[in-house]
């Protein structure tokens, strides 16, 4: 639930996140754009502002030149219309002569007289091709562009003017005009605009868009001879329309419009010339209109362009951060939920395993001892002289059924702690043949009781001491060879044999082999012989005493040593159980370790002052038999309280041993043997306490040894074991 | 089997790949031909340096040699029915032009030619037609017999007076005058005129004036009329050619005994057309003093594309016809025009006289020059024209000349028409040739006719039958004139052929060349009878061979087939198919 929320509330977040920054990044686009525009249209209203003042200041230089022409052209013909002149022959003389006055001229001079003849400073005649000028109707001074020969193509610029009063010559020629012509080396040159890096298209129109004039500096605009119709079909920008530019035409000041034609820009820019009624033209492309401060304004646009997008960027950076930590917080929290959960799972999972340990604790506890009892009192029911063959058979019956029920309590306590895990392998140094000694011994006797032959073999032994659990060895063994030697007919035979098959550094590998000749094990048997409780059919349960956690419990020992188990089997063959275990080295020999019950000292303990501290009652009696048959002195506790107190008031010396149950009411042996140890006398430290308890697990020998016992017998108790034990700490054996 | 399937595989891809290369050898689609108007014109020179220069480029010819191309290219365009390459001799009407042309001032080809060039074809800025080559007038004389006898080329009407005796003396005739088209009489006329006092700037505005009706011709013209009596009188114009048609009055001069030869065209300057024989020089028309004379000239040829072409459907045809016009602006374009070898070149850049030309270009570079009058005189030409020619030949005065300016032109102000039927609808070149041919049975007697049409082929032309076609509106003598293949002068000839042989004709046709590949005939008789195969009729042919001509023994019916038609079309009123 509250996972859910909080994923609810990470997608919320990454979703607010997103949309702060499409919003943060649509304002700056949107604001960027406007920018853009906004300096864009400022600089499209300064092109053509800068345009139209080219343009002008072109027609201006125009109708300049137009002007200054007509100066010269008045002043120079002023002298030979206030001459008197004789005839037409004369005329040519007198043009040269105001030819010459004009400083540097380039220009001809030209009369007409009313038959359209003209006369030039060359003495040329000839007749004036353009005599529409000439009508009446014509303006008395016009400017013209047009050729004076047949050819062409050389077009003049003419200066024509009516005189106010024909000059009259005295041969009666009548000159009626004057002319100023212009060759087109010298009038293009006021036709020009040096600016846009001669990228600039110059024309003078009429106003119906026919060129009078054109020159073309790149070519890369079309060419025609009326320019108004190729601009009839470009598409104008900013929202212009051509009419706008056509209605231009009739205006007193200049206009300037920008356009696309064939994939490019340009700026058609046209002014009015004034005198004559002509306009001047200008295309220019808009790659030459850039002006540096355009330029400069550009590239900082690039860069405001540039710092919105790094802004938008480093805003989407923080709120990245802010989301990521945000979901990080809400990790942890659903982690620390998830963890306090873990916890409390291992809270939980530890606690079912102690109650689990406790309840194996207690079952060992609960189980072992009155089976204690029960086998302590048999033991003393055998000692009776007075048995008979009836009875000592019955009590012999009862013993094995109870040592069966003390396995049977022994491996399922076994079999529940190593599922748990809680078996933890004490490694020690032992020697590999005293484990081998004791399972033959032990195995040997059952077998002899089949009348099953039983033979050991130890083959390649290198490396006899070891490193590990011995105990789980044993158990293996045990366990493997029981059930050889229990599923073996009469008559039948078991072989047992321990091989080193390699050593390698600190590691050898040992195989174990044990082969009966017994009834053997079915295929599909041999899959699920490890499983717990899992026996072949009823008959066997029934023939063949067992737990049915034997392999089960071997299994799960070889696994934790790290070895392998394989089985061969027939029915009614036989069957070979072949172990394979790993052992690290020992290098330091070791004594070896006999059978405690081969090397028991003496079982007497005359003399020897026993605390006996037991709290259940039949144990406690069994106990103070046991040592009152071997002649100890036997002072008997039933809590942990009172053995201290029995101790703490001895004498110094006075008691040889205490025999400490474990589990008792009001203190348990643990403590009560921490407060002995505790105490100031000088036998406090001494003194043997020996643990006799139920709990019979590797921890409890632990807890005991912690405690500050010197032994740990395990539940029920073993009369010889018990006395030789005690026996140990006579005072003359030490 | 396993062979049988690579066999099979191997053909598959063959003919797969042989698919492929078939598909790409084929070019594209073939572009459908751009029409143009032969108009008496020989394209064959253009047209095969055209089509290397642009081979995708399809050109179809439509002939017209008939006797007045100028109208009838005129008329063409105001039917509407103008060939997708527009090309005329004068400039048609500015309305027509904006109607039915292209405006071509905005393409790039236009800016080749100089400003003040267009100035002519200028109509508000748009230029529908383009200029292409001057032709120049004036009068031709024999070099080869003035340097024979040492004559001195006359530099004004003076010396011309004094030469004149001197060429009678020598046996050699002064001049031969083609008098066959009333155009050429209205030209001579205003050919002096220009060096009276047409080019002045009184005469100018006399012209404004007169067109607009509100002055009479009676005293400007009264020194041009008494000047041009004094060549009549001198015999520099006269009527020896009178009812000739120029060709026969060429022919005279080109016998090579005549001084002066008065020619309403462009000669070549020499006698024959190698180049060998006598040797021909231009003169201008020559003013009293010599002060003012005048060599006449003319824009040979205006082109333009008709406003169809910008139909989204004709997108190629335009295409490809704008690339004509390219071609043409240049002057690799313009010297291949036809008539180039006496054509002085309109472009802006070029080299542009030709050698026999370079005197005369430097008469025309002092102004000593005047541009052809026809461009608003429309409607006097073929009056004025004709009183002209009778005048010229004696058979009228000056002053009935004048008389009929005005009348022609007070006619022409108040719409007034020489309108002698009104065609009702377009008619064929067969339906005109039909028309023509029961015209001048009629006007003969005859009992059928045989009327040769004009076709192309391969830059042969037949001039001698009909040539276009009647278009729906009113018809007078000029718009006969492009249709009958008599011209003006020439007169109805008529042969006897039995009934076979006419049939025979009309199925064969005419074979002008001689090469098989003849120009058909349009036979019609009158009330559409059978011909019998063995009976004689009387039969009029337009079109004959020299073979014709002595089996039928022709004979001259001196009928003129102007007349003949001006008559029958009159006395129908109105023509359309089914009276045909």
């Amino acid at each position: 639930m509250k996972g859910a929320k909080a994923r609810k509330h990470s997608r919320a977040s990454i979703t607010v996140g997103i949309l702060i920054i499409a919003i943060l990044f649509a304002s700056c686009a949107s604001i960027a754009l406007s920018l853009f525009k906004s300096v864009s249209d400022e600089m499209y209203a300064e092109r053509r502002k800068s345009l139209n003042e080219v343009s002008e200041q072109v027609a201006k230089t125009v109708n300049t030149t137009c002007n200054y022409s007509w100066s010269v052209a008045d002043a120079a013909f002023s002298h030979i219309l206030s001459t008197d002149i004789e005839s037409k022959e004369s005329l040519p003389a007198l043009i040269s002569e105001a030819e010459s006055g004009v400083y540097n001229h380039k220009y001809y001079l030209m009369l007409l007289d009313s038959r359209t003849n003209y006369y030039l400073s060359n003495g040329n005649v000839g007749l004036f091709k353009n005599i529409e000028l000439l009508k009446k109707s014509a303006d008395d001074r016009q400017v013209v562009i047009t050729s004076v020969t047949f050819d062409s193509n050389k077009e003049y610029m003419i200066f024509l003017r009516r005189l106010d009063t024909p000059l009259i010559l005295n041969d009666g020629t009548e000159i009626t005009h004057t002319a100023m012509i212009l060759p087109p080396e010298v009038y293009t040159s006021a036709f020009s605009c040096s600016g846009f890096d001669g990228y600039a298209d110059f024309f003078i129109i009429r106003t119906d868009g026919r060129s009078i004039y054109r020159r073309n500096s790149t070519g890369d605009f079309k060419t025609a001879a009326n320019i108004l119709r190729i601009l009839e079909n470009v598409t104008f920008l900013h929202g212009e329309t051509f009419e706008q530019l056509k209605d231009s035409l009739y205006f007193t000041t200049g206009e300037s419009l920008e356009f696309e034609y064939e994939n490019k820009n340009y700026y058609v820019s046209m002014a009015p010339i004034g005198t004559p009624d002509w306009i001047v033209l200008l295309i220019v492309p808009t790659e030459q209109m850039q002006s540096g401060a355009e330029n400069l304004l550009s590239a900082a646009m690039q860069r405001i362009i540039l710092m919105a997008v790094i802004g938008v960027l480093v805003a989407a950076i923080i709120i990245f951060c802010f989301v990521s930590a945000v979901n990080m917080r809400i990790r942890a929290a659903q982690q620390k939920q998830l963890n306090a959960a873990l916890k409390k799972a291992a809270d939980e999972a530890n606690s079912a395993n102690l109650a689990k340990s406790e309840f194996l604790s207690h079952m060992s506890h609960d189980l072992r001892t009155p089976l204690n009892g029960i086998l302590g009192m048999i033991e003393r029911a055998e000692e009776s002289p007075d048995l008979t063959d009836e009875l000592r058979n019955c009590l012999s019956d009862i013993h094995s059924a109870s040592n069966h029920l003390n396995a049977l309590i022994n491996d399922v306590l076994d079999m529940s702690r190593l599922e748990s895990g809680q078996v933890k392998p004490a490694e020690k140094t032992f020697d590999l043949r005293t484990v081998t000694d004791v399972c033959c011994s032990i195995i040997k006797s059952y077998a002899k009781q089949k009348n099953i032959s039983f033979t050991y073999k130890c083959v390649d032994l290198q490396h006899p001491y070891l490193i590990g659990c011995d105990l789980y060895l044993r158990k293996v063994l045990i366990n493997i060879l029981g059930n050889a030697v229990k599923f073996t007919n009469e008559g039948g035979s078991v072989s047992f044999e321990t091989e080193e098959i390699s050593s390698e550094g600190e590691t050898a590998v040992f195989r174990f082999v044990i082969e009966d000749t017994g009834i053997g094990i079915s295929e599909e048997c041999v899959e699920h012989i490890f499983e717990p409780f899992w026996q072949e059919n009823r008959q066997y349960r029934t023939d063949n005493d067992g737990t049915g956690l034997g392999m089960s419990i071997a299994k799960k020992l070889i696994d934790k040593m790290g070895g392998t188990i394989e089985i061969i089997s027939k029915v009614n063959k036989g069957s070979r159980f072949t172990v394979i275990l790993p052992f690290s080295i020992s290098r330091n020999a070791f004594a070896v370790h006999t059978d405690p019950e081969k090397q028991l000292p003496p079982a007497s303990l005359k003399g020897m002052k026993i605390l006996l501290c037991e709290d259940n009652l039949l144990n406690r009696d069994i106990a103070e038999h046991v040592l009152k048959k071997a002649e100890a002195v036997v002072t008997v506790a039933c809590n942990g309280e009172e053995a201290l107190k029995i101790f703490e008031s001895s004498e110094i010396g006075g008691i040889d041993a205490i025999l400490m149950d474990v589990m008792m009411p009001v203190m348990d042996g643990l403590e009560a043997t921490e407060k002995i140890r505790s105490l100031s006398r000088p036998d406090a430290v001494r003194v043997p306490i020996i643990a006799m308890t139920a709990n019979a697990f590797e921890e409890d020998v632990q807890k005991t040894s912690a405690a500050g016992m010197n032994e740990h017998l395990s539940k029920p108790i073993n009369g010889k074991l018990l006395v030789s034990t005690l026996a140990k700490y006579r005072k003359e054996y030490e | 089997m396993k062979i049988t399937k690579i066999a099979a595989f191997l053909l598959a891809v063959i003919i797969v790949s042989l698919s492929f290369s078939s598909c790409s050898g084929r070019t594209e689609a073939e572009h459908e031909p751009l029409t143009i108007l032969t108009a008496r014109k020989d394209y064959t020179q253009f047209e095969k340096a055209f089509k290397e220069a642009y081979p995708e480029v399809n050109l179809q010819f439509i002939s017209y040699s008939g006797k007045n191309a100028t109208s009838y290219l005129n008329r063409i365009l105001e039917a509407g029915q103008a060939p997708d390459i527009y090309t005329a001799n004068i400039l048609p009407d500015k309305e027509l032009q904006e109607k039915y042309l292209i405006d071509l001032s905005g393409y790039d080809f236009s800016s080749k030619y100089a400003v003040s060039r267009l100035n002519e074809c200028n109509i508000d800025g748009s230029i529908y037609m383009l200029p292409c080559n001057y032709s120049i007038y004036g009068i031709y004389y024999n070099k080869t017999l003035f340097e024979k006898h040492g004559w001195k080329v006359p530099s004004s009407f003076r010396e011309l007076e004094e030469l004149a005796p001197k060429i009678k003396a020598a046996n050699a005739e002064l001049s031969a005058t083609s008098l066959e088209l009333t155009g050429n009489g209205f030209q001579f006329l205003f050919n002096l005129g220009n060096t009276v006092f047409l080019r002045t700037p009184e005469g100018l505005e006399w012209i404004d004036s007169f067109l607009s009706g509100n002055v009479t011709a009676d005293e400007a013209w009264k020194d041009t009329i008494e000047y041009m009596q004094k060549w009549i009188d001198l015999g520099m114009i006269n009527g020896k050619c009178f009812e000739k048609t120029a060709s026969e009055a060429k022919s005279e001069f080109l016998e090579g005994n005549t001084a002066f030869f008065i020619y309403g065209g462009t000669l070549r300057f020499s006698q024959n057309r190698d180049g060998s024989g006598d040797c021909y020089g231009l003169m201008p028309w020559l003013s009293e003093d010599g002060s003012n004379n005048r060599y006449i000239t003319k824009t040979a040829c205006y082109y333009g594309l008709n406003a169809n072409l910008e139909k989204p459907e004709n997108k190629q045809k335009l295409h490809d016809a704008l690339k004509f016009m390219e071609f043409i602006s240049t002057e690799e374009g313009q010297r291949l025009l036809p008539g180039n070898k006496s054509q002085l070149l309109t472009l802006e850049e070029g080299d542009n006289a030709a050698e026999e030309y370079k005197e005369i270009v430097k008469m025309l570079d002092a102004g000593f020059s005047a541009p052809l009058a026809y461009a608003g005189w429309e409607d006097l030409i073929v009056p004025v024209g004709s009183e002209c020619l009778k005048w010229y030949a004696g058979k009228s005065t000056g002053e009935n000349v004048i008389a009929v300016m005005n009348r022609a032109l007070r006619d022409s102000i108040e719409n007034g028409t020489d309108s002698c039927a009104y065609v009702s609808e377009d008619l064929t070149m067969e339906e005109t040739a039909r028309l023509v041919g029961n015209a001048f049975a009629k006007a003969a007697g005859a009992d059928c006719s045989l009327i040769s049409l004009g076709a192309y082929h391969d830059g042969k032309e037949n001039e001698y039958g009909v040539n276009g076609c009647l278009w729906k509106g009113h018809v007078n003598d000029e718009i006969i004139s492009t249709v009958n293949p008599l011209g003006w002068v020439d007169t109805i000839k008529t042969f006897v052929l039995t009934g076979r042989e006419i049939k025979q004709l009309s199925v064969t046709g005419f074979d002008l060349f001689g090469d098989g590949n003849t120009f058909p005939y349009v036979l019609t008789v009158n009330g559409n009878a059978n011909l019998d195969d063995a009976r004689e009729y009387t039969v009029v042919i337009c079109g004959y061979t020299d073979g014709i001509k002595d089996k039928g023994n022709m004979q001259d019916s001196k009928i003129i087939g102007m007349d003949a038609m001006r008559s029958y079309l009159t006395e129908l009123g109105s023509v359309s198919k089914s009276n045909i």
